[in-house]
Protein backbone atom coordinates (compact mmCIF):
# COMPACT_ATOMS: atom_id res chain seq x y z
CA UNK A 1 0.00 0.00 0.00
CA UNK A 2 1.39 3.50 -0.70
CA UNK A 3 2.40 5.71 1.60
CA UNK A 4 2.12 9.22 0.63
CA UNK A 5 4.39 11.82 2.55
CA UNK A 6 1.79 14.35 3.60
CA UNK A 7 4.80 17.18 3.13
CA UNK A 8 6.36 16.15 0.23
CA UNK A 9 2.23 16.29 -1.05
CA UNK A 10 1.60 19.14 -3.68
CA UNK A 11 -0.45 21.57 -1.52
CA UNK A 12 -4.21 21.66 -2.62
CA UNK A 13 -5.44 25.07 -1.32
CA UNK A 14 -6.29 27.74 -4.04
CA UNK A 15 -6.29 31.14 -4.17
CA UNK A 16 -9.17 32.87 -5.98
CA UNK A 17 -6.78 33.49 -9.33
CA UNK A 18 -5.64 30.42 -10.05
CA UNK A 19 -7.28 28.80 -13.53
CA UNK A 20 -9.62 25.74 -13.14
CA UNK A 21 -8.46 22.23 -13.06
CA UNK A 22 -9.83 19.23 -14.95
CA UNK A 23 -13.15 17.76 -13.43
CA UNK A 24 -13.56 14.79 -11.19
CA UNK A 25 -12.97 14.43 -7.61
CA UNK A 26 -16.49 13.82 -6.39
CA UNK A 27 -16.21 12.60 -2.84
CA UNK A 28 -18.13 10.49 -0.33
CA UNK A 29 -18.18 11.72 3.01
CA UNK A 30 -19.20 9.68 6.19
CA UNK A 31 -19.99 10.28 9.66
CA UNK A 32 -22.84 10.23 11.77
CA UNK A 33 -22.28 14.05 12.77
CA UNK A 34 -24.07 15.94 10.02
CA UNK A 35 -21.86 18.82 11.36
CA UNK A 36 -18.68 17.43 11.06
CA UNK A 37 -19.23 15.46 7.34
CA UNK A 38 -20.73 18.82 6.52
CA UNK A 39 -17.90 20.62 7.74
CA UNK A 40 -15.22 18.36 6.07
CA UNK A 41 -17.33 19.01 2.39
CA UNK A 42 -16.97 22.71 3.21
CA UNK A 43 -12.81 21.99 3.82
CA UNK A 44 -12.37 20.13 0.57
CA UNK A 45 -14.57 22.47 -1.43
CA UNK A 46 -11.60 24.97 -0.81
CA UNK A 47 -9.79 22.91 -3.30
CA UNK A 48 -12.86 22.32 -5.76
CA UNK A 49 -13.84 18.89 -4.72
CA UNK A 50 -17.24 17.94 -5.09
CA UNK A 51 -18.57 16.13 -2.06
CA UNK A 52 -21.80 14.01 -1.03
CA UNK A 53 -22.28 14.25 2.57
CA UNK A 54 -24.29 10.99 4.42
CA UNK A 55 -24.77 10.44 7.72
CA UNK A 56 -24.32 6.33 8.45
CA UNK A 57 -22.85 3.38 6.53
CA UNK A 58 -26.15 1.98 5.40
CA UNK A 59 -26.71 5.23 3.65
CA UNK A 60 -22.75 5.21 2.17
CA UNK A 61 -23.90 2.54 0.64
CA UNK A 62 -26.80 3.47 -1.02
CA UNK A 63 -25.02 6.12 -2.41
CA UNK A 64 -22.48 3.60 -3.42
CA UNK A 65 -25.37 2.29 -6.00
CA UNK A 66 -26.61 5.61 -7.38
CA UNK A 67 -23.16 7.93 -7.75
CA UNK A 68 -19.35 7.16 -8.99
CA UNK A 69 -16.99 8.44 -5.75
CA UNK A 70 -13.42 9.11 -6.58
CA UNK A 71 -12.59 8.22 -3.05
CA UNK A 72 -14.31 8.11 0.59
CA UNK A 73 -13.67 9.81 3.72
CA UNK A 74 -15.38 7.73 6.65
CA UNK A 75 -15.67 7.98 10.71
CA UNK A 76 -14.79 5.19 12.59
CA UNK A 77 -17.49 5.46 15.27
CA UNK A 78 -20.57 4.89 14.24
CA UNK A 79 -23.73 3.60 15.62
CA UNK A 80 -25.43 0.16 13.70
CA UNK A 81 -22.61 0.15 10.84
CA UNK A 82 -19.18 1.02 12.16
CA UNK A 83 -16.42 2.49 9.75
CA UNK A 84 -14.65 -0.68 9.97
CA UNK A 85 -17.77 -2.73 8.23
CA UNK A 86 -18.85 0.40 5.89
CA UNK A 87 -14.92 0.00 5.02
CA UNK A 88 -15.26 -4.15 4.47
CA UNK A 89 -18.33 -3.47 2.35
CA UNK A 90 -16.61 -0.81 -0.23
CA UNK A 91 -13.07 -3.09 -0.35
CA UNK A 92 -15.92 -6.51 -1.43
CA UNK A 93 -18.25 -4.15 -3.57
CA UNK A 94 -15.70 -1.39 -5.05
CA UNK A 95 -11.99 -3.00 -5.11
CA UNK A 96 -9.50 -0.52 -4.33
CA UNK A 97 -11.33 2.80 -4.44
CA UNK A 98 -8.98 5.51 -2.27
CA UNK A 99 -10.22 4.79 1.39
CA UNK A 100 -9.34 7.48 3.80
CA UNK A 101 -10.62 6.97 7.93
CA UNK A 102 -10.82 10.54 9.71
CA UNK A 103 -11.69 9.36 13.32
CA UNK A 104 -11.71 11.11 16.87
CA UNK A 105 -10.60 8.17 18.54
CA UNK A 106 -6.97 8.16 19.54
CA UNK A 107 -6.93 4.62 20.55
CA UNK A 108 -8.29 3.31 17.41
CA UNK A 109 -4.36 4.48 16.12
CA UNK A 110 -2.81 3.55 19.26
CA UNK A 111 -3.65 -0.07 19.20
CA UNK A 112 -5.49 -1.82 17.25
CA UNK A 113 -6.39 0.51 13.63
CA UNK A 114 -2.86 0.04 12.03
CA UNK A 115 -3.25 -3.57 11.31
CA UNK A 116 -6.90 -3.31 10.51
CA UNK A 117 -5.79 -0.60 8.56
CA UNK A 118 -3.78 -2.84 6.36
CA UNK A 119 -6.10 -5.62 6.35
CA UNK A 120 -8.70 -3.29 4.44
CA UNK A 121 -5.90 -1.58 2.36
CA UNK A 122 -7.11 2.08 4.33
CA UNK A 123 -4.78 4.69 2.22
CA UNK A 124 -4.76 7.14 5.21
CA UNK A 125 -5.61 7.61 8.68
CA UNK A 126 -6.15 11.03 9.99
CA UNK A 127 -6.82 12.35 13.61
CA UNK A 128 -9.97 15.11 14.10
CA UNK A 129 -9.67 17.74 13.99
CA UNK A 130 -7.86 17.40 11.15
CA UNK A 131 -6.52 21.27 9.87
CA UNK A 132 -7.22 22.04 6.01
CA UNK A 133 -3.66 22.13 4.98
CA UNK A 134 -3.22 18.47 6.14
CA UNK A 135 -6.42 17.02 4.71
CA UNK A 136 -6.11 18.92 1.35
CA UNK A 137 -2.53 17.92 1.54
CA UNK A 138 -3.00 14.12 2.11
CA UNK A 139 -6.04 14.38 -0.56
CA UNK A 140 -3.65 15.60 -3.36
CA UNK A 141 -1.87 12.57 -3.42
CA UNK A 142 -4.99 11.13 -4.57
CA UNK A 143 -6.50 13.20 -6.19
CA UNK A 144 -5.63 16.43 -7.97
CA UNK A 145 -7.11 19.60 -6.68
CA UNK A 146 -10.05 21.07 -8.22
CA UNK A 147 -10.03 24.79 -8.69
CA UNK A 148 -13.85 25.56 -9.64
CA UNK A 149 -13.94 28.60 -11.76
CA UNK A 150 -14.90 31.61 -9.91
CA UNK A 151 -18.48 32.22 -9.74
CA UNK A 152 -20.34 35.21 -9.99
CA UNK A 153 -18.06 38.62 -10.35
CA UNK B 1 0.27 0.04 40.78
CA UNK B 2 0.17 3.60 39.05
CA UNK B 3 0.21 3.57 35.40
CA UNK B 4 2.91 5.79 34.12
CA UNK B 5 1.77 6.16 30.63
CA UNK B 6 0.87 9.91 29.59
CA UNK B 7 -1.98 10.91 30.21
CA UNK B 8 -3.15 11.43 26.67
CA UNK B 9 -1.12 9.17 24.83
CA UNK B 10 -0.79 9.98 21.49
CA UNK B 11 -0.97 7.69 18.18
CA UNK B 12 2.21 6.36 17.23
CA UNK B 13 1.98 4.05 14.17
CA UNK B 14 3.55 6.06 11.97
CA UNK B 15 1.14 7.42 9.33
CA UNK B 16 -0.96 9.77 11.75
CA UNK B 17 -0.08 12.95 12.36
CA UNK B 18 -1.37 15.34 15.45
CA UNK B 19 -3.12 17.15 12.95
CA UNK B 20 -3.71 20.37 15.25
CA UNK B 21 0.28 21.06 14.64
CA UNK B 22 1.00 18.55 11.72
CA UNK B 23 3.89 17.22 13.22
CA UNK B 24 4.40 13.58 12.96
CA UNK B 25 3.98 12.25 16.49
CA UNK B 26 6.80 10.07 18.23
CA UNK B 27 5.87 6.43 19.16
CA UNK B 28 5.14 5.76 22.87
CA UNK B 29 5.50 2.60 24.26
CA UNK B 30 2.55 1.96 25.93
CA UNK B 31 2.43 -1.26 28.36
CA UNK B 32 -1.05 -1.49 28.06
CA UNK B 33 -0.93 -5.51 29.55
CA UNK B 34 0.70 -4.31 32.53
CA UNK B 35 -1.98 -1.80 33.59
CA UNK B 36 -4.50 -3.29 35.89
CA UNK B 37 -8.22 -3.09 34.88
CA UNK B 38 -8.76 0.01 36.70
CA UNK B 39 -6.43 2.08 34.75
CA UNK B 40 -7.23 0.43 31.53
CA UNK B 41 -11.07 1.37 32.27
CA UNK B 42 -9.77 4.87 33.48
CA UNK B 43 -7.57 5.21 29.95
CA UNK B 44 -10.99 4.48 28.00
CA UNK B 45 -12.82 6.98 29.89
CA UNK B 46 -10.58 9.27 29.03
CA UNK B 47 -9.98 8.43 25.47
CA UNK B 48 -13.57 8.23 25.18
CA UNK B 49 -13.64 11.69 26.37
CA UNK B 50 -11.19 13.10 23.96
CA UNK B 51 -13.38 11.48 21.21
CA UNK B 52 -16.36 13.36 22.55
CA UNK B 53 -14.46 17.08 22.54
CA UNK B 54 -12.94 15.91 19.28
CA UNK B 55 -15.62 15.49 17.09
CA UNK B 56 -17.26 19.22 17.52
CA UNK B 57 -13.50 20.54 17.65
CA UNK B 58 -13.03 19.50 14.34
CA UNK B 59 -16.36 21.00 13.22
CA UNK B 60 -14.45 24.70 14.96
CA UNK B 61 -11.49 24.04 13.36
CA UNK B 62 -12.48 23.28 10.06
CA UNK B 63 -15.04 25.83 9.80
CA UNK B 64 -12.39 28.03 10.96
CA UNK B 65 -9.90 26.74 8.71
CA UNK B 66 -12.74 27.32 6.07
CA UNK B 67 -13.14 31.11 6.56
CA UNK B 68 -9.09 31.30 6.90
CA UNK B 69 -8.29 30.87 3.46
CA UNK B 70 -11.36 32.88 1.87
CA UNK B 71 -11.75 36.75 1.83
CA UNK B 72 -14.25 38.27 3.80
CA UNK B 73 -16.56 38.95 0.57
CA UNK B 74 -16.01 35.85 -0.90
CA UNK B 75 -18.02 34.21 1.79
CA UNK B 76 -21.62 34.33 1.44
CA UNK B 77 -22.86 32.29 4.43
CA UNK B 78 -20.71 33.96 7.50
CA UNK B 79 -23.63 34.11 9.84
CA UNK B 80 -24.71 29.96 9.07
CA UNK B 81 -20.81 29.43 9.32
CA UNK B 82 -20.71 31.15 12.62
CA UNK B 83 -23.84 29.39 13.67
CA UNK B 84 -22.04 25.85 13.25
CA UNK B 85 -19.20 27.08 15.39
CA UNK B 86 -21.05 28.22 18.16
CA UNK B 87 -23.18 24.73 18.02
CA UNK B 88 -19.80 22.88 18.43
CA UNK B 89 -18.46 25.34 21.11
CA UNK B 90 -22.19 24.80 22.92
CA UNK B 91 -21.16 20.82 22.38
CA UNK B 92 -18.09 20.94 23.74
CA UNK B 93 -19.16 22.81 26.90
CA UNK B 94 -21.52 20.02 27.64
CA UNK B 95 -19.14 17.39 27.07
CA UNK B 96 -16.98 19.37 29.60
CA UNK B 97 -19.79 19.87 32.24
CA UNK B 98 -20.76 15.99 32.08
CA UNK B 99 -17.04 15.40 33.31
CA UNK B 100 -17.36 18.31 35.78
CA UNK B 101 -20.42 16.18 36.80
CA UNK B 102 -18.80 12.95 36.97
CA UNK B 103 -16.04 14.42 39.05
CA UNK B 104 -18.19 16.37 41.96
CA UNK B 105 -20.69 12.91 41.91
CA UNK B 106 -16.99 10.50 42.47
CA UNK B 107 -16.08 12.71 45.41
CA UNK B 108 -19.41 13.22 46.90
CA UNK B 109 -19.77 16.72 46.56
CA UNK B 110 -22.38 17.04 43.47
CA UNK B 111 -25.03 19.15 45.19
CA UNK B 112 -28.73 19.87 43.81
CA UNK B 113 -29.91 23.23 43.64
CA UNK B 114 -33.89 23.11 44.16
CA UNK B 115 -36.34 25.21 43.31
CA UNK B 116 -39.91 24.89 42.26
CA UNK B 117 -39.80 23.90 38.90
CA UNK B 118 -42.26 23.50 36.06
CA UNK B 119 -41.54 20.23 34.70
CA UNK B 120 -44.11 21.14 31.63
CA UNK B 121 -41.76 23.71 30.70
CA UNK B 122 -38.63 21.48 31.54
CA UNK B 123 -40.02 18.02 29.05
CA UNK B 124 -40.65 20.95 26.46
CA UNK B 125 -37.16 22.56 26.01
CA UNK B 126 -35.91 19.00 26.52
CA UNK B 127 -38.04 17.62 23.94
CA UNK B 128 -36.46 20.50 21.74
CA UNK B 129 -33.32 20.00 22.35
CA UNK B 130 -33.86 16.37 21.38
CA UNK B 131 -35.36 17.36 18.04
CA UNK B 132 -32.54 19.55 17.12
CA UNK B 133 -30.40 16.02 18.04
CA UNK B 134 -32.37 14.20 15.05
CA UNK B 135 -31.52 16.38 12.63
CA UNK B 136 -28.30 16.57 13.61
CA UNK B 137 -27.81 13.06 12.63
CA UNK B 138 -29.57 13.54 10.07
CA UNK B 139 -32.56 11.28 10.67
CA UNK B 140 -35.20 12.70 8.57
CA UNK B 141 -37.36 9.23 9.51
CA UNK B 142 -37.56 9.46 12.89
CA UNK B 143 -40.06 11.92 14.82
CA UNK B 144 -40.29 12.65 18.88
CA UNK B 145 -43.79 12.87 19.46
CA UNK B 146 -45.56 14.13 23.07
CA UNK B 147 -48.79 14.05 22.10
CA UNK B 148 -49.77 12.84 25.56
CA UNK B 149 -48.11 15.03 27.82
CA UNK B 150 -50.10 15.59 30.70
CA UNK B 151 -50.17 18.85 32.96
CA UNK B 152 -48.07 18.11 35.35
CA UNK B 153 -47.47 20.42 39.12
CA UNK B 154 -44.80 22.02 39.80
CA UNK B 155 -42.25 19.65 42.35
CA UNK B 156 -38.95 20.87 43.94
CA UNK B 157 -36.48 20.14 42.13
CA UNK B 158 -32.91 20.97 40.23
CA UNK B 159 -34.57 22.12 36.83
CA UNK B 160 -30.96 22.19 34.99
CA UNK B 161 -30.02 18.58 36.01
CA UNK B 162 -33.45 16.99 35.90
CA UNK B 163 -33.82 18.76 32.30
CA UNK B 164 -29.82 17.12 31.79
CA UNK B 165 -31.77 13.68 32.69
CA UNK B 166 -34.37 13.94 30.54
CA UNK B 167 -32.42 14.67 27.42
CA UNK B 168 -30.21 12.22 28.15
CA UNK B 169 -32.86 9.48 27.53
CA UNK B 170 -34.21 11.43 24.98
CA UNK B 171 -30.63 11.42 23.68
CA UNK B 172 -30.03 7.92 23.53
CA UNK B 173 -33.12 7.37 22.65
CA UNK B 174 -32.71 8.97 19.23
CA UNK B 175 -29.17 7.39 18.84
CA UNK B 176 -29.95 4.05 19.08
CA UNK B 177 -33.51 4.42 17.00
CA UNK B 178 -32.95 4.37 13.01
CA UNK B 179 -36.60 5.90 12.02
CA UNK B 180 -39.89 5.79 13.43
CA UNK B 181 -41.24 7.36 16.82
CA UNK B 182 -40.08 8.02 19.93
CA UNK B 183 -42.87 8.53 22.91
CA UNK B 184 -42.60 11.00 25.57
CA UNK B 185 -45.54 10.60 27.59
CA UNK B 186 -45.79 11.89 31.48
CA UNK B 187 -48.39 10.99 34.26
CA UNK B 188 -48.92 10.69 37.47
CA UNK B 189 -49.46 8.03 39.42
CA UNK B 190 -48.89 7.33 43.43
CA UNK B 191 -47.71 10.75 44.22
CA UNK B 192 -45.34 10.41 41.88
CA UNK B 193 -44.77 12.39 38.31
CA UNK B 194 -44.06 10.07 35.41
CA UNK B 195 -42.17 10.37 32.20
CA UNK B 196 -41.52 7.57 30.14
CA UNK B 197 -39.24 7.91 26.45
CA UNK B 198 -40.52 4.74 24.69
CA UNK B 199 -38.59 4.44 21.42
CA UNK B 200 -39.30 1.49 18.83
CA UNK B 201 -34.91 1.51 17.89
CA UNK B 202 -32.62 -1.32 18.69
CA UNK B 203 -33.18 -2.28 22.08
CA UNK B 204 -30.99 -3.69 24.90
CA UNK B 205 -29.72 -7.39 24.73
CA UNK B 206 -30.39 -9.50 28.16
CA UNK B 207 -26.96 -9.64 29.48
CA UNK B 208 -26.39 -5.92 28.59
CA UNK B 209 -29.07 -5.20 31.04
CA UNK B 210 -26.56 -4.82 33.78
CA UNK B 211 -24.39 -2.19 32.67
CA UNK B 212 -26.98 0.16 31.53
CA UNK B 213 -26.52 2.44 34.41
CA UNK B 214 -22.82 2.08 35.32
CA UNK B 215 -20.19 4.16 34.86
CA UNK B 216 -17.65 3.56 32.08
CA UNK B 217 -19.84 0.66 30.35
CA UNK B 218 -21.41 1.16 26.99
CA UNK B 219 -23.48 -1.12 25.32
CA UNK B 220 -23.56 -0.17 21.90
CA UNK B 221 -24.48 -2.60 18.18
CA UNK B 222 -21.40 -1.74 16.60
CA UNK B 223 -17.98 -2.40 17.78
CA UNK B 224 -16.89 1.22 19.21
CA UNK B 225 -17.84 3.19 21.77
CA UNK B 226 -20.42 5.84 21.69
CA UNK B 227 -20.29 8.87 23.89
CA UNK B 228 -18.30 8.97 27.22
CA UNK B 229 -20.25 5.95 28.75
CA UNK B 230 -21.30 8.70 31.73
CA UNK B 231 -25.03 9.65 30.69
CA UNK B 232 -26.97 7.35 32.62
CA UNK B 233 -25.11 6.56 35.33
CA UNK B 234 -24.94 10.62 35.96
CA UNK B 235 -28.48 10.52 35.40
CA UNK B 236 -29.65 7.65 37.79
CA UNK B 237 -27.77 9.47 40.57
CA UNK B 238 -29.88 12.58 40.02
CA UNK B 239 -32.86 11.33 39.99
CA UNK B 240 -31.97 9.07 43.45
CA UNK B 241 -31.17 12.44 44.63
CA UNK B 242 -34.35 13.91 44.35
CA UNK B 243 -35.72 10.83 45.97
CA UNK B 244 -36.81 9.21 42.65
CA UNK B 245 -36.49 5.82 40.29
CA UNK B 246 -35.30 5.32 37.14
CA UNK B 247 -35.56 2.06 34.93
CA UNK B 248 -35.85 0.44 31.54
CA UNK B 249 -37.60 -2.18 29.67
CA UNK B 250 -36.17 -3.42 26.83
CA UNK B 251 -36.49 -5.93 24.27
CA UNK B 252 -34.15 -6.64 22.22
CA UNK B 253 -34.98 -5.36 18.60
CA UNK B 254 -38.35 -4.17 19.58
CA UNK B 255 -36.98 -1.04 21.33
CA UNK B 256 -36.76 0.30 24.71
CA UNK B 257 -38.99 2.84 27.20
CA UNK B 258 -36.92 4.77 30.15
CA UNK B 259 -38.73 5.31 32.97
CA UNK B 260 -38.32 8.87 35.91
CA UNK B 261 -40.81 8.94 38.65
CA UNK B 262 -40.31 11.80 40.97
CA UNK B 263 -42.16 12.36 43.99
CA UNK B 264 -44.51 15.32 43.86
CA UNK B 265 -44.63 15.98 47.58
CA UNK B 266 -41.21 16.47 48.29
CA UNK B 267 -40.68 19.92 50.52
CA UNK B 268 -37.86 21.72 50.37
CA UNK B 269 -34.89 20.72 52.71
CA UNK B 270 -35.13 22.82 56.05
Amino acid sequence: MPIPAAQAAPHGQTSPGQPAAISGGHILIVDDDELVGSTVALMLETAGYSTRVVVSGVEALRWLELERYDLIVTDLCMPVMSGWELIAEIRSRLGSIPVFILTAFVDELLYESKGRADDLQVDEILLKPVRLKDLLGRLAAYLPPQVRPRAGP
Amino acid sequence: MMNTAPLYPEPGNGRATNSLDGEPLESTSLQRNESSQSDNERLGFISNFSHELRNPLSSIVGTLDYLLTHRAHEVSSVRDLLERMDRSARHVLEVLNTLVDYSRLEAGKLALRREWTDLNVVIRSARDIAIGYVEKLGKHALTIDTGALYDLPPIHADETKIRQVLINILHNAVKFTEEGTIHLITWIENDHVHIAVKDNGIGIRTRDRDKIFKAYEQVNPSDHPYGAGLGLYISKSIVEMHGGRIWFESEYGQGTTFYVALPIHTSPPS
